[in-house]
């Protein structure tokens, strides 16, 4: 007689289906996962992207014309030149990892930065940019004595995940306006925009145009978008004030994370942060930034100097602003010139984007930003 | 197995309607022998690739989804032996799976928007709902082995009434486009391919009855669907998926 009961066929099922589970195949991706290197010769932990790596070393410890360095992978990634194999990183160096199927292989632009100097330089025209090869959006770079440091991130590696079909700088929250500058070629445009049915689905509905010094981590930015933005970068200078010009006009309804409309309108951001690096290492496991979720609350911080009303700027042209930095704490002018301090600073179309509540449609453009240091 | 495996036993089941056809002597006799059924039960099985994909790790739990049929059916002997058999069945083909997988070829949606997805290859735990109705007909030839043992094989072609594909992503990660494109973490990222489930879905199945009494039997029955449940085109699983089940069910003849 037939007795076999449902319960019965779904255990045979599933013993069935879990006995045809197959070996392993063999690794697709191609990934240098992480940088092995002294910490104590490294003031930044190494920062690597997708397919960027930069390492900024302490000044007189190596020659970074023979430079080596060791790192891991993807497992069973083959990588050329290989790890610890001297290099002359006078001028980047492109790595090459193949996956373990030997199917794919991605290229890495590896920097070495001796800081001897900041990267960061005391004025900002937002002339020098380069446009990303694969997704198309502006990357704003700084070129200090004929070397470029990409000191800026923005959003935009986010915004590019949660959109198909953008083939044009211009379709990104952050980009270049070439026609409505102040001087130069160029000035950094950013705009709040819409992500998307599928940024709605993080309940990401919106993304501020930001641009900031620092990095982005792709890998937060539909989970923890505070932390994909890490800002600031070894600084060894006094600043005293933050100068520059703008002009914002805000979009004309501003909503929150869930698109419903929000009484009140839309202001700008612009400030800039000094913080105690060291101290934030120390305190908390290693960590070489600020991010999103503390930027401008860190017990780390020494100054802010921070524009006071972002509302939307009066006629049509470019509007001068100059904040001083307000020190909250005492530092140690010996170990600010020794780097142990990142300066960041950060822009955004919408104050509040970070918590998704913003107007889109808000038009931020900036031009000529200074930062004015103690000699 | 490929669908020009099908052509054999309709080509039996013709010339055995034809045979018949030819030596029967009036419409009554024809109607005094036909047997009416009504079949209902359960079954087990689900939207299953053909071997085991590679990219599948664990399966973290399965369940059949709607897994119940009712139908109705006529059968007329041919011979004493052999006989042909035509019905209709409602049933559910589904199943709710969560399984761990590596570099699973797959894209995220929202709301069906084409423009607003991502494409590419997904490491991390995925859960898998389909949860599709149709209303299948069978045709088959009958074989009766013994007094109590029937034996029916043959094609059905299934309608489906309600197509329903759908899952959610949680704590892994996508390599956008390709393995090596930009990593993102994943959680709670929702898909939904029922506009690409396929609204017919043909197949063969197998099975066996056998009588309890004189009106009632017991009936086991594996039914194969040759197609892909998905629609030609359908990129985002890089495996096909085919209707596999296996019913089991009572039925009452008269």
């Amino acid at each position: 007689m037939l007795k076999l009961r449902p319960f019965f066929l779904i255990l045979l099922t599933v013993l069935f289906l879990s006995s045809c589970i197959k070996d392993e195949a063999q690794n697709m991706e191609a990934d240098i996962t992480q940088v092995v290197i002294d910490p104590s010769t490294t003031p930044m932990t190494p920062i690597i992207g997708n397919n960027t790596i930069v390492l900024y070393v302490s000044p007189n410890i190596y020659d970074v014309t023979k430079f080596k360095f060791d790192f891991k992978t993807t497992e069973g990634a083959k990588v050329s030149p290989a790890a610890g194999s001297e290099q002359d990183f006078s001028a980047p160096i492109t790595y090459t990892v193949t996956s373990q199927d030997g199917q794919f292989n991605k290229q890495y632009t590896v920097q070495v930065i001796e800081l001897s100097e900041s990267t960061i330089p005391n004025e900002f025209a937002f002339d020098n940019y380069i446009i990303d090869a694969a997704k198309h959006y502006t990357i704003f770079v700084d070129v200090v004595n004929g070397k470029t440091f990409d000191n800026w991130a923005s959003g935009n590696g986010g915004f590019a995940i949660s959109q198909t079909g953008l083939n044009n700088p211009e379709q990104y929250p952050t980009t270049f306006t070439t026609t409505d500058k102040r001087s130069g070629t160029s000035a950094a445009l950013l705009e709040t925009k819409l992500t998307g049915a599928l940024g709605a689905m993080f309940g990401k509905p919106i993304a501020a145009g930001n641009l900031f010094i620092g990095s982005f981590n792709t890998n937060s930015a539909l989970l923890d978008p505070l932390n994909a933005t890490r800002f600031g970068l070894p600084y060894n200078r006094i600043p005293l004030a933050l100068e520059g010009y703008y002009k914002y006009s805000p979009g004309p309804k501003v909503t929150d994370k869930n698109m419903k409309e929000v009484n009140m309108a839309d202001s700008c951001d612009i400030y800039a942060v000094l913080y105690n690096r060291e101290e934030l290492a120390a305190t908390e496991k290693g960590r070489t930034y600020l991010n999103g979720g503390d930027i401008l609350t860190h017990k780390s911080i020494v100054a802010i100097a921070r524009l006071e009303n972002g509302s939307k700027t009066e006629g049509t042209g470019f509007v001068h602003f100059r904040v001083p930095f307000q020190y909250k704490a005492a530092f140690n002018e010996r170990l600010v010139f020794n780097m142990d301090y990142n300066l960041a600073i950060v822009m955004s179309s919408s104050k509040y984007g970070d918590q998704f509540l913003g107007a889109v449609g808000s038009k931020l453009t900036v031009d000529d930003i200074k930062i004015i240091t103690q000699q | 197995m490929r669908k020009n495996n099908i052509k054999p036993y309709v080509i039996v089941l013709l010339a055995l309607l034809c045979y018949n056809l030819g030596h029967a002597t009036s419409i009554d006799s024809i109607l005094s022998k036909i047997e009416f059924k009504v079949i209902a039960g359960s079954k087990v099985g689900g939207a299953a690739p053909l071997s085991m994909p590679v990219e599948i790790r664990k399966i973290r739990s399965y369940s059949p989804a709607n897994p119940y049929f009712i139908g109705a059916g006529a059968q007329y002997p041919i011979t004493p032996k052999w006989g042909v058999s035509l019905g209709v069945v409602f049933e559910g083909k589904g199943m709710n799976t969560d399984a761990t997988v590596k570099g699973y070829k797959t894209t995220f949606n929202a709301n069906e928007d084409p423009t607003a997805n991502i494409t590419g290859y997904y490491t991390g735990d995925i859960t898998t709902n389909v949860q599709n109705l149709y209303i299948s007909i069978p045709i088959q030839a009958t074989y009766q082995l013994s007094h109590r043992w029937r034996m029916e094989l043959g094609p059905y072609i299934s309608f489906a009434v309600k197509r329903k594909f759908f899952g959610s992503a949680y704590n892994g990660y996508m390599r956008e486009g390709t393995p090596v494109g930009d990593q993102v973490d994943i959680d709670n990222a929702d898909y939904d391919f029922k506009n690409s489930v396929r609204p017919i879905d043909v197949g063969f199945s197998a099975g066996t009855r056998y009588g309890i009494s004189k009106r009632i039997f017991a009936l086991g029955q594996l039914d194969y669907g040759f197609n892909n449940i998905m629609k030609t085109g359908f990129e985002s699983i890089s495996f096909g998926l085919h209707n596999i089940f296996l019913n089991v069910g009572v039925g009452v003849k008269f």
